[in-house]
């Protein structure tokens, strides 16, 4: 049996998830949202890349667009409906989230129907037959890999990362320090809500996608963050490969369905046993623990 | 009116009470304790397959053993407690956050496993041929019965909630969902309150979970789902949580709108589009209860969520 293969898929599936992934755990660092509608930010930017796709625009130009949109969309929703419940509770800031999903999921199946749909991309040539490694495969992990590094490098060597994290650190004093703390968190959820379309559209292209794209990824999201210490995305890159090639390789000796019972496995265990995730064996950054 | 429309009415209300049923459950939970349970609908589905397991008899797919309903629902109420009770022993330490994804997860993987478990539950295909009660009886009749069983089960939770909300336990409840630490300070064990109100609502949702299996008479996966998770949240917070009347509000607008719309029809647009619009419509309320009305429709606006 062709074991290299689901561990290439794993790769590849885990890479994708990690470029939303790596915007979701920013997101609850620097404003306690735990975004439950991030998936459906994915299902979002697959959609507008494909109707793009449509009428004739290429497909590097859509996935561009694509992406613009969902991050202004999640800036939209961010000031319609987050920010008036900034420091309600953690709970309210969910609950919403679950709310914004529900719309963004039946409003797009009122629209589009349930069927899934296929992106018509050539997958450029294949590099190995075992394991399966084709050139665009190679070119979504190098994506992830992209924006991990353009992440860390805004995150910590510019100013806009420094401002982010002492908001998260501690909004107030941020406020006070002369931060425009609003201004910040817009920036930062354009930049977070376009990693999530950019997701959606190579997930889309890699597997189809369907109105309830958003439903499949939201328990690998999760999953992802909570394994890397959900305040770290730095660990929900490492845990999103992870579990890319865990997945993958249970859905190869068994039902496609056991990978998702292994992964909400996977965070139970997680958070039984060390909540805090892989942060917590390379020790934490700077985050002040007010609590 | 005719004898349908009344055994429709009658189908109708004895849904919209098993959810409330559930809906006080969770408000006992969160409302008194904040332990937020996102997986109410995981310990529903454990006991209505328990229940379905035990009492079916020759379904088409799957295990049924054809024990009398009573065994049933009395097995479910044992098993559904001792998951809340293993569950809760495990996790209860962790941050209330934290507790919610646990629950969620757990819930996931009942529901992951109770699809690919054919051989035992029927897998997607559901499990049929539980008995009802009053078998040989008219169904006009045992429309009504149905009825006056739920009727009996809401009030008993009811009941059970007013009890403990105004007993020593209740106060000791609120007490840890103000402040946990000034309860724990006071000598209060708060981890062993939490754990005996986590397991006592398991078993209340499993003997709902054993009524529901009972009622519908074939059970599939989907009747759990999140969609479901999230009306009963929904129901709850909507009318008001930690007061009774809220709870019943809630529980009548929310199901009489995903209930109630099962059969109507509207001009232009297909079914699918139908159920689409009532998601939108869902979790555009939710959206504006939280933000505008946070205490819910009867909340009094000193308590917010």
């Amino acid at each position: 049996m062709d074991f290299l293969t689901p561990v290439a898929f794993g790769i590849v599936f885990g890479a994708i998830i990690s470029v939303p992934a790596m915007g979701m755990s920013i997101v609850y660092r620097t404003t306690d949202v735990l975004h439950f509608a991030w998936g459906a930010y994915m299902m979002l930017g697959a959609f507008v890349a494909f109707g793009l796709q449509q009428v004739g625009v290429g497909i590097v130009p859509s996935v561009l667009l694509s992406t613009l949109v969902v991050g202004l969309v999640s800036v939209a929703l961010s000031e319609a409906v987050l920010r008036p419940l900034y420091g309600r509770g953690l709970l309210s800031l969910l609950l919403v989230t679950i709310g914004i999903d529900r719309v963004l999921l039946n409003g797009v199946q009122f629209f589009a129907g349930p069927d899934s749909r296929i992106f018509q991309v050539p997958s450029f040539g294949v590099i190995s037959r075992t394991p399966v490694i084709t050139v665009r495969s190679v070119l979504f992990v190098a994506i992830s890999v992209g924006c991990f590094l353009a992440l860390y490098y805004v995150m910590f060597r510019t100013g806009f990362g420094r401002r982010l994290r002492a908001i998260s650190a501690n909004a107030d004093l941020a406020e006070v320090r002369g931060i425009d703390t609003r201004r910040e968190l817009t920036k930062m959820w354009f930049l977070t809500g376009a990693l999530a379309g950019l997701g959606g559209v190579m997930i889309g292209i890699r597997q189809g996608f369907s109105p309830y794209l958003g439903q499949l990824m939201v328990p690998y999201l999760f999953a992802a963050i909570i394994l890397g210490g959900i305040e770290d995305f730095r660990g929900a890159f490492v845990a999103a490969i992870a579990l890319g090639i865990l997945v993958r390789s249970i859905s190869r000796i068994s039902a496609t369905e056991w990978g998702l019972a292994a992964t909400f496995a996977l965070i139970l265990v997680v958070l039984l046993v060390r909540p805090t995730g892989l942060a917590s064996i390379w020790g934490s950054d700077e985050r002040v623990d007010v609590t | 009116m005719s004898a349908a429309t009344l055994t429709f009415l009658s189908d109708t209300l004895v849904r919209i009470l098993v959810f409330l049923s559930l809906i006080i459950v969770l408000d006992l939970k969160y409302g008194f304790t904040d332990i937020p349970n996102f997986g109410i609908t995981g310990f529903f589905a454990l006991g209505a397959y328990t229940t379905a397991v035990l009492t079916a008899t020759d379904p088409q797919y799957g295990i049924g053993l054809g024990l009398p309903w009573w065994s049933g629902w009395l097995v479910s109420v044992v098993v559904v407690a001792a998951a809340g009770a293993l569950l809760s022993l495990a996790t209860l330490r962790v941050d209330e956050l934290y507790l919610g994804l646990v629950t969620f997860a757990f819930a996931e993987i009942v529901l992951v496993i109770i699809r690919n478990l054919q051989p035992i539950t029927g897998g997607s295909l559901g499990l049929i041929g539980i008995d009802p009660l009053l078998p040989g009886a008219d169904p006009f009749l045992r429309a009504i019965f149905y009825l006056a069983a739920a009727l009996v089960l809401v009030a008993l939770f009811a009941a059970g909630w007013y009890r403990i909300a105004t007993s020593p336990l209740g106060r000791v409840l609120q007490a840890i969902r103000v402040d946990e630490l000034v309860a724990k300070t006071s000598g209060k064990h708060t981890l062993v309150f939490k754990i005996k109100i986590f397991t006592l609502g398991s078993a209340a949702i499993g003997l709902v979970g054993g009524f529901w299996a009972t009622y519908n008479g074939g059970i599939v996966p989907n009747m759990f789902e999140l969609q479901i998770l999230l009306l009963i949240w929904i129901g709850m917070i909507l009318g008001g949580n930690r007061r009774l009347s809220g709870l019943v509000v809630g529980a009548f607008v929310i199901f009489s709108l995903r209930i109630g719309t099962r059969f109507v029809s509207v001009p232009f647009i297909t079914e699918t589009q139908f159920a689409s619009l009532r998601g939108v419509v869902i979790g555009l309320m939710l959206i504006l209860i939280i933000l505008y009305r946070p205490q819910g429709l009867l909340g009094n606006s000193k308590e917010i969520l």
